[in-house]
């Protein structure tokens, strides 16, 4: 990997699974990270009740290590998930990578 | 307690209620009601007698109808030969007499005949000197008071003498008629004029019985369930003796008798009776009342009747409906009565 | 429960060895679960029954049956207090309250009981009855030989074949009926007796004081020690007829001379009769709460052991064996459980074009099957028709856990993804868990209020309930682990594509939901009128209690006059008995029973017969139903009048006598204290009921009417003549009842020694009249004779022949059967015409009872019980979703479900029953588990689908598979229920009819209703 960039998106919970399914079944990349988070949108108002009297959401934010020329395709077939609506997400540099 | 007392006899039943279709007289039933049920018949037997529960009575005589032997001399040994009850014909020896006053007593009576002879040719031979006038009265009258006194004392032996022989064996006893002895069981024979025994003449013998006297006015003769005598005993007297619930009977016997006195027999007193005979199963009863269902050309005709007794062969009834000659239902009249009950419909 | 999948997926060898224990465990289970035709459906209740030979009804009820109920009255936690007073006898029962523990109830009896007992009549006998319950007569035999006398085949019956057949475990006690039991009799001879001078009292006290071996002591002799006695006990006729009675004049005579020595019998109460001649019964009663199929093979085996002793000829001649109808009823069941599961094989593999994945499915039907075996063997169940029936009720709903489960990993595979297939299971099996597992719930909370059912229907549907919840809870676990693990193996490397009728038919479903969805008027006013038509027919359609089960016999039940005797009765039995058998070849052999039992348990007066009808298997017959049978039997008694006749059958002929104590659909109870006064009120009613339209088999109970020979010393004469009211009973019951004045033991038998008179046929002295009675001689104490009628008062009395009486109060009975309508109909129509037509004196109400008190009490319990529902499965969805909308929306949905089952219960002529009702509510489950599918992948397709109408569309599409595969297994689970014919069907047919076409409307209002309902909530809360 040249350039590593590390897409992170945030995935409502009920969500997870496709993504998760997606990301499994490409075979392009060498992995994934999964992170229980909570968050808050002001976009999507879907909260349930507990969410309402909490204040935030329960997410996921996926990392995915990945070169940044492979990012746009990657981009599109996530783009391809059938969702109601947008995923948040953001990209960020790396400085390194490797194993250990 | 009182119901306690024995099984209800569940004679009849009501149909439940006073103002029901059966209160009046339940009407014929028609034979195609009972088609699919087995019905047979049996005529009705008319009966003439009736019996009642059989009770026990004596045979024994009334008091004054048998010869009572008294003798006027006191026995000192005394050897019946013959039992008490046995038949004896007139002449047979019943007993051996012997004693000081027994021996004597033909003295007695020899000496008292010799004196009666005497007497009597005395008062014969002076009879007709009377009638002439040729004794006197007084002399007469010693004469002729000598010879009563002497036919008397003779007569008084010979009461006693003829029942008395002398014979080889000692003095017999000697029946003066036929009859069946009857030892006087408590006779005190060292006792002079005790009664020792009676004879009772065959045709005195006769059955004593006490019934209930409710039943007397029913009874009009009686049998012998143990076949002493064939025929029924009809020759009925009642006796003087009366007592509060009883009464007593004497009953003559028929001539095939063979019935000795002192026995007790169990007696049937019959009630005559006009009705008839049915078995037990052409019996109903229904609103109080009994009946019997004949047949009547194709329906069966409900005769009332009144239950009289109940015996081994069947029930025995009388009616106002004369029977002669019908066929009495003897089967399956538990469903006629059902069927008049209402049951069985819907 | 994504942890348990994860278990099952990860730990496979284990959850397979962990099914294959349960596979052995649940076969271990079923060969050890009781088995028999019902559930025990009676009532904790305890019976206490009192023989009083001689005395009247009256007397028994007032010197008995008060006192005892008096006693009885303040036990605590019972429910109702019932006895039956007739001549010589009474039975009393008391019921307790539901749970009430059996022993613990004996003992409170018992303990009354022993209170009371001493101010009881001495003579008496009896006492609480053996533990069993109506239904516990479950073996009947004749004992036959024809050349033994039926006194020698009751003997045998009572001394070797009881003894053996009582030390089987579970059984109660064998009651013997019919015959004549053996005694020793003394009959004296009045007239002999006064010849002799001697009394009946001489006889006995000479009797007694001779018929006895006393044992004296012990002597010493030298250094040993010597047992010393007097011997003279009677042992044989002859030792009796020897006895040396003393005479007042010093001498003595032979007992055979003063009386006839003989065998004779005791008077009966009750005959037998079987194909027109008498003979000889043994009923087996079993233990409450035994295994029947096992008691019953035990009593099998002990006969068979038995046999070879028993004298030669003699054969046990079964007429009535429960297990016949256990296994005919059981078969029944299986067969539909067979048919069912091929059904379902079926029908996934169509759906799923997949056999493997149908296999998948299908392997858990066995294995939830034996989990339930299991649940019921720790839970106490027996396996019987209700509990059976309710797991083929549980067939069509268990696959649909594991349908939804395959159904969508099959889905998943479709996708193709390059993902491990495990994963791709887990995926799938997650994604559908929710609802699966929210579905389950609901069936299980839908099920329970089942459980607070009380009566006969609370016993008969709390099996049923309560083998469907261990069902589907064991089928919901299953499926979230056995089956993911089958079909990880199974299923690997099939993708199958849907099936291409699949396809076709989505698309025909999505065209017409489109269309729906843009102009759902048209929908929605269908459905409303539906709602409405379904709403009338609820109201119109009738309601009974129970459908009556197809027992296999008949038995028909005769009521002649009722002051017949025996002799007669039986004669008119044995008539009808061989009309019957040349007349209709379908009975096999036909057995009556008249009168009473020897124990009392079943006291029928000597005008009462059971006719048993045991029939010829169903091949043989020319009739094609039992309806027809039935027909042609009461045609061919139809020309026998004069008696009353009804048609019932042996389970249903007990059910209703330990119910309402009388046996009939309708009984109308009318409750006040004067005999009389009960009569004609009850003849009114009964002229009442015949017309109204449906009655059959109007009977009304005789009570009133009775005569009695009433026989009462007259005082002035009786003191007089030392008369006493028990010196005339002892000579006068010696010719009726007779008297026991001693035992005679030979060998292992028991003979009574009676003065009595039964044997002596040639008497010439007979009471058969009420003049013999008048003219019979009394022997007085001074040794003379006089009749009767001069020392008694002798009049008949009126009287009643039976006394009813409930919690203590005198009633009397009107019953009808009904037929051709529903009996609520029948009873509301009866009760106006009584209100009209009958005025009730002060002190006197009307009870109505029988069947439809039941149907009564069952439907208000239902209808208490089903809002109690509706609020749990309100709850449970609202868990769920989250959501009070969504909730309310699909519970909206149940009435359009229940439409469908209401049209088919009167398409197909059944009435609103108990099955039914309970049919109802499992639609309820249904229809909700549908919805709560549907809703919940809705839900799910919000995050992936943002257009509303696209959404509800989709989401429609995508369900249209699983739902109709529920739909469908559910369905074609139940056909077999629906038109099995065997015995046992009946009960739960109305529950299938309900359920199919329940589905029917369910599916169609999952499929278009609710996406259209949604679509507008969405919309409004958009």
């Amino acid at each position: 990997m040249d350039k590593p960039a590390l897409l992170v998106l945030t995935v409502p919970l009920d969500m997870k699974d496709d993504i998760v399914d997606v990301l499994l079944a490409d075979q392009t990349l060498s992995g994934f990270t999964l992170r229980d988070v909570e968050g808050h949108s002001r976009e999507h108002q879907h909260y349930d009740l507990i969410e309402q009297v909490q204040g935030h959401q329960h997410m996921v934010q996926v990392d995915i290590l990945v070169d940044i020329d492979e990012l746009p395709p990657l981009m599109e077939r996530l783009r391809g998930i059938q969702k109601a609506q947008s995923l948040r997400y953001w990209v960020l540099p790396v400085l390194e990578q490797g194993r250990l | 307690m009182l119901n306690r007392l024995l099984g209800p006899l569940l004679v009849g039943m009501l149909l439940l209620h006073p103002h029901d279709v059966f209160s009046q007289t339940p009407t014929d039933v028609p034979l195609s009601a009972l088609s699919s049920y087995t019905l047979t018949y049996v005529p009705a037997e008319a009966v003439a007698v009736k019996r009642l529960p059989a009770t026990v009575g004596h045979i024994t005589y009334r008091p004054g109808d048998a010869f009572e032997v008294t003798l006027p001399f006191a026995i000192q040994q005394f050897s019946p030969e013959t039992l008490d009850g046995q038949w004896v014909e007139k002449g047979q020896t019943l007993a051996y007499l012997d004693g000081r006053e027994v021996h004597h007593f033909f003295d007695e009576a020899a000496s008292a005949e010799s004196l009666f002879l005497l007497t009597k040719r005395h008062y014969e031979r002076n009879r007709k000197d009377i009638a002439d006038q040729v004794i006197k009265l007084p002399e007469w009258l010693a004469i002729a008071q000598a010879y009563e006194q002497a036919k008397l004392a003779y007569e008084h032996t010979r009461h006693a003498r003829e029942w008395l022989s002398e014979t080889d064996n000692g003095v017999a006893l000697v029946a003066d008629h036929s009859g069946y002895v009857e030892w006087l069981a408590g006779a005190s024979m060292s006792t002079a004029g005790q009664p020792l025994l009676r004879i009772i003449p065959g045709q005195a013998l006769r059955l004593e019985v006490a019934v209930s006297a409710s039943q007397v006015p029913l009874i009009t003769a009686f049998s012998l369930p143990d076949k002493q005598c064939v025929d029924p005993l009809t020759g009925i007297r009642p006796a003087q003796r009366d007592e509060q619930y009883w009464r007593t009977l004497w009953v003559d016997l028929a001539s095939d008798c063979s019935l000795r006195p002192g026995q007790t027999v169990r007696v049937e007193p019959i009630a005559s009776f006009s009705g008839w005979r049915v078995p037990g199963s052409a019996l109903m009863t229904l609103d109080d009342q009994q009946w019997i269902a004949v047949l009547n050309n194709q329906t069966l005709e409900l005769i009332p009747v009144d239950v009289r007794a109940t015996d081994a062969q069947g029930v025995l009834i009388e009616t106002t409906t004369p029977l002669g000659g019908r066929q009495v239902l003897n089967q399956s009249l538990s469903v006629v009565q059902g069927y008049l009950m209402g049951m069985g419909g819907e | 429960m994504a942890a348990l999948l994860r278990f099952a997926l990860t730990q496979r060898v284990f959850v397979l060895i962990a099914a294959a224990v349960l596979m052995f465990v649940g076969w271990r289970a079923w060969n050890e679960i009781p088995i028999d035709a019902f559930p025990d459906i009676s009532p904790t209740q305890v019976k206490i029954v009192i023989k009083a030979p001689g005395m009247t009804t009256t007397e028994v009820e007032a010197q008995i049956t008060r006192p005892i109920e008096l006693e009885l009255l303040g036990i605590p936690r019972q429910e109702m207090l019932r006895s039956t007073t007739k001549y010589a006898i009474t039975s009393i029962t008391l019921d307790f309250e539901q749970g009430t523990d059996i022993y613990w109830a004996r003992q409170q009896v018992n303990e009354r009981l022993s209170n009371v007992w001493a101010q009881l009549p001495s003579f008496i006998s009896g006492g609480v009855a053996p533990m069993s319950t109506p239904l516990s007569e479950m073996f009947m035999f004749t004992v036959d030989n024809p050349s033994l006398t039926l006194q020698q085949r009751r003997d045998l019956l009572d001394w070797t074949i009881r003894p053996v057949l009582r030390a089987v475990p579970g059984v109660a006690e064998l009651n013997s009926l019919g015959g004549y039991v053996k005694t020793f009799e003394i009959t004296p001879d009045v007239s002999t007796l006064m010849q002799l001078g001697l009394s009946q009292d001489d006889l006995v006290s000479a009797i007694n004081d001779a018929h006895q071996n006393v044992g004296l002591g012990r002597m010493n002799r030298g250094v040993d020690t010597l047992i010393v006695r007097t011997q003279g006990r009677f042992e044989t006729l002859d030792d009796i007829k020897a006895l040396a009675v003393p005479t007042p004049d010093g001498r003595s005579i032979r007992l055979s001379e003063v009386a006839t020595v003989s065998i004779g019998s005791l008077t009966r109460y009750g005959a037998v009769t079987k194909n027109g001649e008498e003979a000889v019964q043994g009923l087996v009663i079993a233990l409450k709460g035994s295994n029947t199929a096992q008691v019953v093979a035990d009593v099998k085996t002990r006969l068979a052991d038995l046999q070879p002793s028993l004298p030669e000829g003699t054969t046990i001649n079964v007429f009535y064996d429960r297990a016949e109808l256990i296994d005919t009823a059981v078969g029944t069941i299986t067969e539909a459980l067979i048919e069912a599961v091929v059904l379902v094989i079926v029908l996934l593999a169509l759906f799923l074009g997949n056999v493997r994945a149908a296999l998948t499915v299908s392997l858990i039907l066995p294995l939830a099957a034996l989990s339930t075996f299991i649940l019921m063997h720790t839970f106490d169940l027996t396996a019987n028709l209700m509990s059976l029936g309710g797991l083929v009720i549980a067939i069509g709903m268990l696959v649909d856990a594991s349908v939804v489960v395959v159904e969508n990993v099959a889905t998943h595979q479709q996708r193709k993804a390059p993902l491990p297939f495990l994963h791709v299971i887990f995926r799938a099996s997650k994604e559908v868990t929710a609802p699966v597992v929210a579905g389950t719930i609901i069936v299980v909370v839908v099920f329970s209020p089942l459980f607070t059912l009380s009566g006969l229907e609370g016993k008969l549907f709390a099996p049923v309930a309560l083998t469907i919840v261990f069902a589907m809870v064991s089928a919901l676990i299953l499926s979230l682990t056995v089956t993911p693990v089958i079909a990880s193996w199974l299923m690997a490397g099939t993708e199958a594509p849907m099936p291409k009728y699949m396809v076709w038919l989505q698309q025909v479903f999505l065209t017409s939901v489109r269309r729906v969805l843009a102009t759902p008027g048209p929908a929605i006013a269908v459905a409303l009128v539906a709602l409405v038509a379904g709403g009338y027919l609820f109201v119109v359609i009738g309601k009974s209690f129970m459908p009556t089960m197809d027992e296999g016999d008949i038995i028909v039940q005769f009521e002649k006059s009722p002051g017949i005797n025996l002799d007669a009765s039986v004669a008119i039995d044995t008539q009808a008995e061989k009309h019957l058998l040349a007349t209709v070849p379908e009975v096999l052999q036909v057995v009556a029973r008249t009168g009473s039992d020897e124990l009392g348990l079943d006291p029928m007066g000597l005008n009462e017969t059971d006719v048993f009808l045991q029939l010829k298997p169903r091949d043989e017959w020319r009739q094609g139903s039992k309806a027809e049978l039935i027909d042609d039997i009461r045609a061919a008694l139809a020309g026998y009048t004069g008696l009353n006749q009804n048609f019932t059958q042996p389970i249903q002929m007990r059910v209703s006598e330990m119910l309402t104590g009388t046996s009939g659909d309708v009984s109308i109870k009318v409750f006040g204290d004067d005999v009389e006064t009960l009569a004609g009120l009850t003849s009114d009613i009964q002229r009442l009921v015949t017309k109204v339209q449906g009655s059959s088999d109007v009977q009304a109970a005789m009570i009133e009417g009775g005569q009695y020979l009433n026989i009462k010393p007259k005082p002035a004469v009786a003191a007089q003549l030392g008369v006493s009211v028990r010196s005339l009973a002892d000579q006068l019951i010696v010719q009726l009842e007779g008297r026991e004045i001693g035992q005679i033991s030979q060998g292992e038998t028991f003979i009574p020694l009676r003065l009595s008179a039964s044997a002596v046929q040639n008497q010439p002295l007979r009471l058969g009249s009420i003049e013999d009675v008048r003219h019979w001689p009394v022997l007085l104490p001074n040794q003379r004779v006089l009749p009767l009628s001069d020392v008694a008062d002798i009049a008949l009395q009126e009287g009643p022949l039976l006394i009813e009486r409930e919690q203590s109060r005198r009633f009397a009975v009107v019953t009808s059967n009904v037929t051709g309508r529903d009996v609520v109909g029948f009873v509301n129509e009866l009760q106006s015409q009584i209100q009209q037509q009958i005025t009730l004196p002060n002190g006197y109400w009307i009870d109505f009872g029988g069947e439809f008190e039941n149907q009564q009490r069952a439907m208000g319990n239902l209808l208490l019980v089903v809002p109690v529902a509706l609020l749990l499965i309100f709850v449970i969805l609202f868990t769920t979703f989250r959501s009070v909308w969504l909730s309310l929306l699909i519970l909206a949905n149940i009435p359009f479900a229940l439409v469908g089952g209401i049209a088919s219960l009167y398409v197909s002529g059944a009435y609103l029953s108990v099955p039914a009702s309970v049919g109802f509510i499992a639609l309820l489950g249904v229809a909700v588990l549908n919805g709560v599918v549907m809703v919940s992948f809705l839900e799910q397709l919000r995050l992936r689908i943002a257009d509303l109408t696209e959404r509800v569309e989709q989401g429609a599409v995508r369900r249209l598979r699983p739902v109709l595969m529920t739909a469908t297994t559910a369905m074609f689970g139940l056909f077999p229920l629906a038109f099995a014919t065997g015995p046992g069907a009946e009960i739960q047919q109305p529950l299938a009819i309900v359920v199919i076409g329940g589905l029917v409307t369910s599916t169609l209002t999952t499929l278009y209703l609710l996406p259209v309902f949604y679509r507008l909530l969405e919309k409004r809360r958009g």
